[in-house]
């Protein structure tokens, strides 16, 4: 208790000084576009280097499960565990917000009688993957 | 705008200097050991006899990692949840009580062929079909396996096929059988869930039973009572990988034959549960991967398949037992990675492992979000049918239904305190069906993973003197039942919540 009352000046100083900054300088946005939270799956071309960001998911049902990172924008990237050296070195991640890098495959999954690709599976063959630092 | 930002910045300061010294004389504040200030909880109750602290990481979307405590009291054993095990077990953990094989049967990625064209689906099937080559290993390493299967069955729903070399083991009443109480369920099961896709075009759900450990070689598929494999909804031929192109349950044949009598048995337990299991998973995949939805979290859709078989036959009192034993990995009771998988220690809801503990959680997690939603068992379908695939879509369903809950935080608090309060009715209430019983951890818990919570059995005094409010993560919450009362912290304070 007595050390926070002689904090308390340093503190309110440190709260001026803050708070006029952020009134200075507002924090930069991340570009839209170039957040990996908000990657769209229209935007992503096969064989392409890629970052994505989202929560790294377990999904479908036993025993063929499979890890996909899922961004805010709402769709499957499936990790290639081989790329990450099995599933074993991912499965702490599980539930996390992660960021990956690497090179995505676009692949038609399903199609109608015409040819038109009705889904897609995106997989993402992983150069680099970890917890996602705002 | 400039203007004001500039009154903000006339009142900040002096508000700031009131906010500080009104908050400096009205806490009792300590340190601990990190320096942390930690504050007493305000208005702890006075009096209990039976009392226990709940503490649950809210969290379902584990921004992050494990979310510290804070400091806990030392618990006590609570009434009967001592466990002993009588004998050790061999090998690692990691291989005991595995009910199902590990991921080393998933196909090959799709990422894998070298050619990115795969051509419109073209099922095998021709609706008048009464043999065909039943495909039961997919591509693993290049190899593709087939069996012929003889229909033995068709009902109105369904399609059943035999491994030629069993079909005649099983007779054609007990086919009828098997086929009558499946098309029984398939009302059940899509009023609840859904409509299953028809990708074969023959207006029926495959069924075809085989010898999954004869044929694959594979020891562990002994105990494999059935398996859905989504792939088969995929005409994926042109990434090298063979598949059955049908809306078809795999059944392990095998797994009904009685030693000692010498007879298969298809109908007997839990053949007949798992059938309706892998149902489910067959509807969850069409409605949500088949039409280019995320997947449905592992914790979820096992859920969901495990509510499929309490819908169509009977509460799953094995599941329950096994969340009253909490007893995964016999025998390694001593391992600190094995005995971080209890439910006591803080398994986690949303992060699969693949044990009992994670099956009798989901199980009963999905039953509490039913129960909460005035039991009504069309939840299950909205939550296949919805956008969202993980805890949000769970969340906006018990919300919209139950005005109690307004977050995931909500629901999964209270999933924790209805395990132990089992209240009668309200928010902490499962029903007479699901006789729960919790447990102290069997060591000292310093972190949570999201969505898992530790039960402490201590006194009114004990709690007081180590619970302190800085030192634990921000989706931390803290829950005591006193008596039956359970409180909350809210602002400071503990807060009575029924």
């Amino acid at each position: 208790m007595r050390n926070f009352q002689r904090m308390a000046p340093l503190f309110l100083i440190l709260s001026a000084a803050f708070f006029s900054a952020a009134m200075k300088s507002p924090a930069p946005q991340l570009a839209r576009s170039k957040n990996p939270l908000m990657v769209e799956r229209e935007s992503l071309v096969d064989n392409t280097k890629v970052t994505v960001a989202g929560r790294l998911r377990l999904v479908g049902s036993e025993p063929f499960t499979s890890y996909v990172i899922t961004p805010e924008t709402n769709f499957d990237i499936f990790i290639d565990e081989d790329s990450v050296g099995g599933r074993q070195n991912i499965a702490k991640l599980q539930y996390k917000i992660v960021r990956a890098s690497g090179i995505i495959r676009v692949q038609p999954l399903r199609k109608d009688d015409s040819g038109k690709v009705l889904v897609n599976r995106y997989t993402l063959i992983v150069n680099d993957i970890g917890e996602y630092k705002k | 705008m400039e203007m004001k930002m500039k009154m903000n910045k006339s009142w900040f300061l002096p508000f700031l200097i009131l906010l500080v010294l009104a908050f400096g004389v009205s806490c009792d504040e300590t340190e601990d050991a990190a320096g942390t200030v930690l504050e007493d909880i305000a208005d702890f109750p006075t009096s209990g006899t039976d009392v226990a602290l709940v503490v649950v990481n809210t969290s379902g979307d584990a921004e992050g990692t494990a979310e510290d405590t804070g400091d806990l009291p030392v618990s006590r054993a609570f009434g009967g949840a001592t466990k002993k095990y009588a004998s050790k077990s061999t090998g690692t953990f990691q291989q005991a009580l595995k009910d199902l094989p590990s991921g080393k049967r998933v196909p090959r990625s799709l990422q894998n062929s070298s050619r990115a064209d795969a051509r419109a689906l073209t099922p095998s099937w021709n609706g008048i079909t009464e043999t065909y080559d039943h495909v039961y290993q997919y591509g693993d390493e290049g190899v593709i396996k087939t069996t012929t299967v003889t229909r033995v069955w068709t009902g109105t729903h369904c399609y059943i096929f035999c491994q030629n070399q069993f079909a005649s083991k099983l007779s054609s009443a007990d086919w009828k059988t098997l086929g009558d109480q499946f098309d029984a369920n398939y009302e059940k099961m899509t009023a609840a869930f859904g409509q299953p896709t028809d990708i074969d075009v023959n207006g029926k759900v495959v069924i075809t039973y085989f010898d999954m450990a004869g044929l694959t070689g594979d020891p562990a598929m002994v105990d494999v009572c059935g398996y859905f494999y989504g792939g088969d909804l995929y005409d994926l031929s042109s990434y090298d990988m063979k598949t059955n192109c049908m809306d078809v349950i795999n059944m392990n044949f095998t797994w009904g034959y009685s030693a000692s009598v010498g007879t298969y048995n298809v109908l007997k337990e839990p053949m007949v549960t798992t059938l309706v299991h892998e149902f489910e998973h067959l509807i969850n995949e069409g409605n949500r991967n088949y039409k280019g939805k995320t997947m449905m979290d592992t914790w979820l859709d096992e859920g969901l398949a495990q509510a499929a078989e309490e819908l169509c036959y009977t509460v799953l009192s094995s599941r329950i037992e096994q969340f009253n034993a909490d007893s995964d990995y016999p025998g390694y009771e001593d391992d600190p990675a094995a005995t971080s998988y209890y439910i006591r220690n803080g398994n986690s809801l949303v992060v699969w492992d693949q044990d009992y503990a994670d099956y009798a959680m989901s199980y009963l997690f999905m039953q509490y979000a039913r129960l909460q939603c005035a039991g009504d068992t069309t939840i299950y379908k909205s939550l296949i049918e919805g956008e969202k695939g993980d805890y949000s879509g769970i969340t906006s369903i018990v919300t919209k239904a139950n005005s109690s809950f307004s977050s995931f935080k909500d629901i999964v608090r209270g999933y924790y305190l209805a395990n132990y309060v089992q209240a009668q009715s309200g928010v902490y209430a499962y029903s007479a069906d699901y006789p729960l019983t919790v447990s102290a951890p069997t060591k000292e818990i310093g972190e949570l993973l999201p969505s898992s919570a530790v039960y402490l059995k201590s006194d009114l005094s004990s709690i007081e003197e180590a619970v302190k409010l800085g030192a634990q993560g921000e989706k931390i919450e803290y829950a005591l039942v006193v008596d039956g009362a359970v409180y909350y912290v809210e602002n400071g304070r503990w807060v009575k919540k029924n």
